[in-house]
Formats: structure tokens, sequence, C-alpha cells
């Protein structure tokens, strides 16, 4: 038995549930974290979502059937937790996702846990400006360095329209950082 | 060129050399941007966040029981007081057509209509508090956890 199936197996046991799942945020916090905050900005935010996630994989993983792999099935949760808590912002904000999350990166500059320079902020602003799908897979791709392989059975679309998703991504990214690099007062606010 | 890889027994996954020349491209492209966007968080965060976490889980969820019945028989008792009541009184300059879903919506909510449950669910007939139930009994309980995950604050589930 795998050592993915043996946790799995661990956390739907009552008994070994508490161990199993200290280790599962052992396995995971780290990089469900990183993947909540570079969607949602703030580090409040993201640890909101964090324990959001968790939560809900403690209560539901009697549900997981291994159909997807555990991994995929976290990040998975972890991206529609993130979601959620952006949809809801907006909607308190009576605003769009993309205006929430423009309105974090104006901010970053005063944000005691950001250490970027302007070339980072260049770079998440040219980020946000794209729709939420090519987002997430640029994202994905570029800072977490997750195969496509991986990227297809998160997002559940197939390789090659993330390839593609990418490249459009990418173009326009570059494009973006040649227009706003030069001056970045442009676009650092 | 002589495809020489024929003879090996090598070969390469559907698109290889299609998909190739965009990848390294992409890889060209983003090779002088940032490779990390800046992000620091708390001191001690990953030992500190687990607590909450725990903590939460270990507390049962709160049998809010949602009484899902109760509540829509209350909005639809409710719509149905503000109608029976302008049908039988019509105010001057004000008519059912003339208002919007939402207007009764606010009414309602603004507590212009005070009843309990008791009060509401006299106003129905056993059959009526059937076809709700019937109608409840539907929702799946995702449904009903999304719905209620968006809906009710923390606040209204801890005085619940």
């Amino acid at each position: 038995m795998s050592h993915e199936k043996k946790l799995v197996a661990a956390l739907q046991t009552p008994k070994e549930q508490q161990l199993a799942f200290s280790e599962l945020l052992r396995q995971y916090k780290q990089p469900l974290y990183w993947h909540i905050r570079r969607m949602v900005v703030r580090h409040e935010d993201a640890d909101d979502v964090l324990q959001n996630t968790f939560i809900k994989v403690f209560r539901n993983i009697k549900k997981f059937k291994g159909d997807s792999k555990l991994y995929t099935w976290l990040y998975r949760i972890a991206t529609n937790e993130a979601m959620t808590h952006l949809n809801k912002k907006a909607k308190q904000g009576q605003c769009t996702v993309n205006d929430v999350k423009e309105q974090a990166l104006k901010n970053l500059k005063s944000d005691p846990y950001f250490e970027g320079g302007t070339a980072e902020q260049i770079l998440l602003k040219a980020i946000a400006a794209l729709p939420q799908k090519q987002q997430l897979v640029f994202t994905m791709k570029y800072f977490e360095d997750h195969t496509y392989q991986q990227l297809s059975e998160i997002l559940e679309t197939s390789v090659g329209a993330l390839k593609s998703s990418y490249h459009i991504a990418t173009a326009k990214i570059t494009a973006y950082v040649k227009e706003h690099g030069s001056n970045p007062l442009t676009v650092v606010r | 060129m002589k495809d020489t890889h024929k003879h090996t027994g090598y070969i390469t996954p559907p698109d290889y050399f299609q998909l190739f020349e965009t990848d390294l491209k992409n890889r060209l492209s983003t090779q002088g941007l940032p490779k990390k966007p800046g992000y620091t968080l708390p001191p001690d965060y990953f030992e500190m966040v687990e607590g909450p976490i725990f903590k939460k889980i270990s507390k049962k969820p709160k049998h809010t029981a949602v009484r899902p019945v109760a509540y829509i028989a209350a909005i639809a008792a409710s719509v149905v007081l503000v109608v029976s009541l302008f049908v039988q009184k019509p105010s001057a300059g004000v008519s059912w057509q003339s208002l919007s879903a939402e207007d009764i919506s606010s009414y309602i909510i603004s507590g212009g209509i005070e009843m309990n449950t008791t009060d509401l669910a006299q106003l129905f007939k056993d059959e009526e508090i059937n076809t709700l139930q019937n109608f409840t009994s539907t929702l799946n309980s995702n449904t009903l956890e999304d719905y209620l995950l968006e809906t009710i604050d923390e606040a209204t589930l801890e005085t619940e």
C-alpha cells in the first residue's frame, strides 16, 4: 500500500484520524498556503482560507473515495475555497474578483508581509490582469512548478488546453511587463 | 535528414515537437521575470497555524438544524400575508403590481412582520407543509452547506 493510501486509510479510521491529520497538515500546510496566498494576496486572507481548507478536508475525508490523488483533491479544495473567499469579498464590495485583487495589490507596498520590489509588483499586477483561469494556470506552473499532468488533474482541463492557456498568459505577461517595466511608476501606485 | 530514431525504438509523446517550440519560447520569455512573488509571512506561522485548525475541528459542528422547513415556511407565509394584506385593503397609490420582490423582501427583513414559527405554521394546511418538507428533502447536504456558508455568518451560528 502506498504512503498516500495508508494516510487516507488512517484519516478515515476514527482511532487514527487525529495523528493522520497532523501528518497531513505537516505535509501540505506549506504548499497549500503558498498556493492560496498567490491567489488571495494578503496573508490574513490566506490564513483564513488555509484553515477553512483543512477543516473542509477533515469533515469530508470520509467521502474521499480515492478516484483522484489526495494531492489533487487537496489542491482542488484549496482552489475552490480561495475562489469562494474572493467571490465573497467581491460580493461584499460590490465589485469583481479582479477589482478585489487589484485593490490588494495596490496595498502591497504597505503590507508587512511583502518584501518584493518593483519587478515583483509589476509581475503580480500583470498576472492579476489575466482572466481567472489563466491566472491559475500561470501561477501554478510558473511559481509552483506543477507539471501539466498535475495541473490537468487539479483543474480538470486537458494538457493541450493548459499549454495553450499558459502560452497565452506568458505572452500577455511579457507584453505587460515590457509596457510597464520601463516606468514602474505607471503601475506601482 | 534520415529519421534514425526509427531504428532505436524510442518514441515521443504525441505532438511533442509541435509543443516543444512553444514550451521553449515560454521559458525564454519568462527568464527575466522574478521567480518568487515576494510574499512573506509572520515568524513561526506554520508552527502556529495548526492550533486554530485543531481547535475548530475538535468543536462538534453545532446542530443549528437550520430548520429549513421553518425558514422557508416563514418566508412563504410572510409573502402570503403581504399579498393578502394588499389584496384586502388596497391603499391609494400602492398595488401588488407596483411592488417588487425586493420591496417585499426588504419589508420582511426589516421586521415589518413579526411572527413566530408557530403562528406561521398555523397559516398553512398540512398538505402545504408536507409539500415544503418534500421540497427541502430534495436538497442535498452539499448544496445546503454551500448555501449556508455563503449566507450565514459565524456570529449567527454562534447564537443559534
